[in-house]
């Protein structure tokens, strides 16, 4: 991988780029707004209970027509625990443990692009 | 039992209520909520790409999420509440639920008053059952002396009054209300108003709200049946 200018992604920022996702795998990662929340909440967080990212994800996607009970924020986890984490953690961009998620190095990378897809987002919607 | 163990009860059923926000919004949250059954933190997140939202948890876990600009909006008296409850989506009755037992807040007495004319228009509204108010000074009751005299005498509600002994002669020529003079140490110390709708209890309601010294109350308002039952308790 090399650095052609202040652009560049960092990927130099982990010795091994065998730990990077292909860049399918790594689409796939974005394309679907939760794994962006979820991803882009890990860039400043380096580790969240799945609890809070739940609490996280249900209070940004699900409030803004009125309040969510308990219903709601079991059905988000049980999406989270049985497809995003997953993908996710296969991508190799998240880890998943104990009840704990913690992201990988190669995340940061994508600091940029997960920016770039919240601007977008609202200025668009 | 008195208001007193009441409040305290409420206060024990601790609550976190967590707020979520990119940048510094509802960092002032703390100072509007008083804290005794609730703490309240704010989360920074700053690549949450989101509206500051509000998450409710207890013992028991997640209790409800709202946007933090509905919460502001629910806690602002007078308190804008749809007029059938059952009405209302499951989930924000979880929410309404969540805060009517925990909205501990302190108050001045224009607040009160507002939180005071919401109960009052329910009864209004719903025409029977039992209303009961203390006022602390005889001022305090002359200025609503036409609203309960009335309230008394057009509906079928049964309209109790509490005041200094003192005070008492400020209701003479209002016959239609009953008075109380007892339980004294009550009414030196608390602002309450409680309705019970005599049927269901799907309009009850009550206010009960502490002096704190100055001219701040501290209370909590509540349409929960079994906590609107305790509180007639107290003054029975």
């Amino acid at each position: 991988m090399t650095h052609s200018g202040d652009d560049a992604i960092e990927l130099g920022r982990v010795a091994d780029t065998r730990q990077y996702p292909s860049t399918d795998s790594l689409f796939r990662a974005l394309a679907n707004g939760k794994r962006r929340r979820l991803l882009s909440v890990l860039t400043t967080e380096p580790a969240l209970s799945l609890d809070e990212l739940v609490d996280i994800l249900v209070g940004a996607e699900h409030t803004s027509d009125g309040a969510v009970g308990p219903t709601e924020w079991t059905r988000v986890e049980t999406e989270l625990v049985h497809t995003h984490l997953p993908l996710l953690d296969e991508a190799g961009l998240v880890s998943y443990e104990d009840e704990v998620v913690r992201r990988c190095e190669p995340l940061l990378a994508l600091e940029d692009v997960l920016a770039f897809a919240r601007e977008y987002e609202a200025a668009t919607t | 039992m008195g208001f007193e163990t009441l409040l305290a009860d409420i206060a024990a059923d601790h609550k976190r209520l967590v707020v979520y926000a990119s940048d510094t919004t509802g960092k002032d949250l703390t100072e509007r909520l008083a804290t005794r059954n609730l703490t309240v933190e704010h989360r920074r997140l700053p690549s949450l790409g989101a509206d500051a939202f509000v998450v409710v948890r207890d013992a028991e876990g997640f209790h409800g999420a709202l946007s933090l600009s509905d919460l502001l909006g629910f806690l602002a008296p007078p308190i804008h509440r749809p007029g059938d409850r059952e009405s209302l989506s499951q989930a924000y009755r979880t929410i309404y639920d969540v805060l009517d037992e925990t909205v501990f807040v302190s108050l001045d007495r224009r607040q009160l008053l507002a939180t005071s004319r919401e109960l009052e228009d329910r009864a209004w509204r719903t025409g029977r059952g039992r209303l009961d108010a203390g006022f602390q000074r005889a001022d305090a009751f002359e200025a609503q002396a036409d609203i309960y005299g009335e309230l008394a005498e057009t509906t079928d509600i049964d309209v109790h009054v509490y005041l200094p002994a003192d005070a008492a002669t400020a209701v003479d020529g209002r016959g239609s209300l009953t008075v109380h003079t007892e339980p004294a140490d009550l009414l030196d110390r608390y602002w309450f108003v409680l309705y019970d709708d005599g049927r269901d209890g799907t309009q009850n309601c009550a206010l009960v709200a502490e002096l704190t010294g100055g001219r701040q109350y501290r209370g909590v308002w509540t349409y929960d049946p079994e906590l609107v039952e305790r509180a007639f308790g107290a003054v029975r």
